[in-house]
């Protein structure tokens, strides 16, 4: 179906990713969503992550 | 071979992975209210998560093991119901003291059995050897790039129910992996069935000897147990550092998740790459790109852009390690006991990882900084990087396949 030569696949991976990446950009929820994962994931010593985020999501549900 | 001629069992294999490692990736926004409900403090489910990665790790041989001798399909099945049954006794439980048993245990006894040790296995069993490294990368890829999708319908979860009624909508989610293995058929043609026919002559307990009097196994082991300590140490204490440095907390956070995206493709690259050239080779690479980009990092100045170029680069070669170090060991010990010998190399990998978070903190409390762990960890990286050279990757068992 598509080239199978080192080359091809390698452009077409990296296709994927300048699209992935400019897309993740663009959609500030996705962004979000990422980081805050990232954070909760990664960062269990930060304290004041938790809190942030109830405080975020409580003024968000205030402003729907 | 193009990705979409793959065994439909590479496919069942990432949706397996997905719902897997995506449920466990969730886990961390559970901590605020099951902390709340049970009245514990923070430490209490730290302890149940960490309890429950450190028995990941060391389910992971007698997984390995299971699947080499019972087949990959009824361990996913075991490991499913065991998946499900820790989250639901998790979300009815009134006894804190039960989540030791059902969020750690269960669920971590539930991890080994659905993900990349006997996934990875599975898949080397279907796919020809000169095309497993790829076949690995793409299955790591794809199974991490579903994690994403996962994330955000986690914390929609959480929004529309209680942390009960998400972690029982997860629990039915553990129904679709035992639904997935009900159709995963280890047989092939060709080639890779030749191969196993002739592995199939040797014992469990012989694999292991030969492995274990292999130079090469070690070494493999080496520079895995480097691997899990670099991850490790960097998403747990990256923010730590970046704060210590006055970044703001989103540097971190953005950092962390260049990392996350950019581990997909570099999986996939660092897979293809092992198909085309020597894994050994491949292997030192990536190594070799690490210690550059940590010293970069470390000694070049730190600013919130560097900081995302630094998560990007890394990501790159964050887990690029699984198909190289499974298509290594695929390659010196056929596939036949795949997921015995990969996870006996994934525990040390786990290994690794615990020493990375925990030296972390110990080293920068006794010293009061980063850099000690962070020179460690490009001495470690450099060293790494040596250790696949001198790997003898000839097959031991000297399986040539013949053409079927």
């Amino acid at each position: 179906m598509f080239k199978q030569s080192l080359r091809a696949q390698l452009a077409r991976a990296l296709v994927m990713l300048l699209l992935t990446i400019a897309g993740v950009q663009r959609c500030e929820p996705l962004m979000d969503a990422l980081a805050e994962q990232a954070m909760s994931s990664g960062c269990h010593s930060h304290d004041s992550y938790p809190s942030d985020r109830q405080h975020h999501e409580q003024h968000h549900a205030h402003h729907h | 071979m193009s990705i979409f001629r793959f065994p439909i069992l590479v496919w069942l294999g990432i949706g397996t992975l997905i719902i897997s490692m995506g449920i466990r990736q969730s886990f961390g926004i559970f901590m605020l209210p099951i902390s709340e409900h049970f009245e514990t403090g923070r430490e209490f489910f730290s302890l149940t998560i960490a309890l429950q990665n450190l028995l990941f790790g060391l389910f992971q041989p007698f997984v390995g093991m299971a699947a080499d001798r019972f087949g990959a399909k009824r361990v996913i099945a075991g490991g499913a119901i065991a998946y499900a049954l820790g989250l639901y006794l998790t979300s009815i439980t009134q006894a804190s003291g039960m989540l030791y048993l059902s969020l750690g245990v269960l669920v971590g006894l539930g991890l080994s059995a659905t993900s990349y040790v006997v996934i990875l296995g599975a898949v080397s069993k279907v796919v020809p050897a000169k095309h497993a490294s790829k076949a690995f990368g793409f299955t790591s890829a794809a199974g991490s790039f579903g994690m994403f999708a996962v994330i955000p319908g986690a914390q929609s979860l959480l929004t529309h129910f209680d942390w009960q009624g998400a972690m029982q909508v997860f629990a039915m989610a553990c129904f679709a992996m035992l639904a997935f293995s009900v159709f995963m058929q280890s047989t092939q043609g060709g080639s890779a069935k030749a191969a196993l026919e002739v592995e199939r002559e040797q014992s469990l307990k012989q694999a292991l000897k030969q492995a274990f009097s292999h130079k090469g196994y070690l070494l493999i082991h080496m520079g895995f147990f480097v691997c899990g300590f670099h991850v490790m140490f960097i998403a747990t204490h990256l923010p730590s550092y970046l704060a210590d440095r006055g970044l703001p907390a989103n540097a971190a956070a953005m950092a962390l998740a260049y990392v996350g995206i950019f581990n997909i493709f570099g999986s996939y690259f660092w897979g293809l790459m092992g198909d085309y050239y020597n894994k050994r080779h491949v292997m030192s690479a990536l190594y070799l790109v690490r210690t550059l980009v940590i010293a970069g990092f470390v000694m070049l100045p730190l600013t919130t852009t560097s900081a995302g170029i630094f998560g990007a680069a890394i990501g790159f070669c964050w887990l690029g390690t699984v198909p190289l170090t499974s298509g290594l060991v695929r390659q010196i010990f056929g596939a036949r006991y795949l997921s015995t010998l990969y996870g006996l190399v994934f525990c040390t990998h786990q290994i690794g990882s615990f020493l990375g978070a925990w030296l972390g903190g110990r080293i920068y409390d006794y010293t009061g900084s980063y850099q000690p762990i962070w020179y460690s960890t490009i001495a470690l990286a450099l060293l790494a990087a040596l250790v696949h050279l001198p790997i003898n990757d000839k097959p031991v068992n000297q399986l040539q396949a013949q053409p079927a």
